[in-house]
């Protein structure tokens, strides 16, 4: 025993790591020989764990209300104790919060940025904290076993709410009626509607028509034709919009979720943690992405009608 | 407009072209269906669903334009 370890010591570290390596691995091989474990399936849709009263408790919901909780405790320890010379937790917050802030004023300027901050903000906050608690242990993997014999699978209690279909769908309206609230409250009802139901040039050509100029009316009319089809494409532009934000956000954060759940049963420990630090930046990218197109939707909301 | 600004707008051109030509093909099966006249309306809601998702495109696309010409 002791001969081992003098060699041992005296090996070269490249040497070291090898031996370890070729070691994991072959305990992984013989323990797939002799104790096969069938592949995970992956819910696409979110499990319902319990339903009270008949409401249906999945475990996404609660995902997101442990983030809830989480930045909660984060902001009520960061904000327990405040300086004017802020300092730990307090600081690392601030930061964040200023980044978030200047972000917006690039976009928005100063004026509008400070209008829509809240809710910019809140969309990034709550999206990047759901995609990165996601990946702490525990999440996907502490749950019940459901079914029986050979069939049976994990449900786990946690999950991330970005994968489910319903949470991306809820912020999106959530976007959705902040952008038209905005466009309607800064240009008034019938101008902001106007942007969608464009008939002024249509009535006016028709007017012309009637009081007999043929030839300008002809004109007017054929414009005001376009200007109804621009003003169809523009409502159907602003539906997808809400189609786009939902599968954005769940498609990506889905895809990250099954592909750190396969790489764990295909190599254990090791081959899931490249994709660990992807996730991290996937998740931030779909924040940033989420956060930005809001505040992009809502500047040209706000905009004049000329601009756009 | 800013370069952020301009980046965020068209990162939703390849879901806007995809909804237009899904949303009038299943438009137009929907009527083929109603009126049982197949591939008319089809082919009709495949054509406006193109029309819609390449001019709504150009209408996206012109405020970048207009400013890669202006730097």
């Amino acid at each position: 025993m002791a001969g081992i370890g003098l060699c041992w010591r005296r090996m070269g570290k490249w040497r070291r790591i090898g031996i370890i390596a070729l070691i994991s691995f072959g305990l992984i091989a013989v323990g797939a020989v002799f104790f096969p474990i069938s592949m995970p399936r992956f819910e696409l849709a979110a499990e319902v764990l319990w339903s009270p009263f008949g409401i249906p408790i999945t475990n996404t919901m609660i995902g997101a209300w442990l983030t809830i909780l989480v930045m909660g405790g984060i902001a009520y320890a960061a904000t327990r104790k405040m300086r004017l010379v802020p300092h730990g937790l307090q600081n690392v917050m601030e930061a964040a919060v200023e980044m978030l802030m200047n972000f917006v004023e690039s976009i928005a300027g100063k004026e509008n940025g400070r209008k829509f901050f809240p809710v910019v903000a809140t969309i990034f906050i709550f999206v990047i904290a759901n995609a990165w608690l996601a990946l702490f242990p525990g999440f996907m993997s502490i749950g019940l076993w459901h079914g029986n014999g050979e069939e049976q699978v994990l449900v786990p209690f946690f999950r991330g709410a970005n994968t489910d279909v319903n949470f991306p769908l809820a912020l999106a309206l959530v976007s959705f009626i902040f952008v038209e609230y905005w466009g309607f409250r800064s240009h008034g009802f019938i101008r902001y509607m106007s942007k969608f139901v464009n008939v002024r040039q249509y009535f006016g050509g028709m007017g012309q028509m009637l009081r007999g100029r043929v030839r300008s009316g002809m004109g007017m009319l054929f414009s005001g034709i376009i200007d109804i089809f621009v003003g169809f494409i523009e409502m159907v532009s602003e539906m997808v919009r809400i189609m786009s934000f939902t599968f954005r956000l769940f498609g990506n954060m889905t895809a990250g979720e099954i592909l750190i759940f396969s790489m764990m049963f295909l190599i254990p420990w090791v081959a899931a943690i490249p994709f660990y630090g992807l996730e991290l930046f996937i998740g931030f990218v779909q924040a940033l992405i989420f956060c930005g197109l809001t505040l992009v939707f809502l500047v040209m909301a706000v905009a004049p009608h000329e601009e756009h | 407009m800013n370069h952020w600004e301009a980046a965020l707008r068209l990162t939703g051109v390849g879901f806007y072209i995809g909804g237009c030509i899904v949303g009038g093909v299943y438009l137009g099966l929907w009527l083929d269906g109603k009126f049982d006249i197949s591939p008319l309306f089809t082919l009709l809601g495949l054509g406006l669903g193109l029309f819609f998702a390449f001019y709504g495109t150009y209408r996206m696309l012109l405020p970048a334009m207009g400013k890669g010409k202006e730097d």
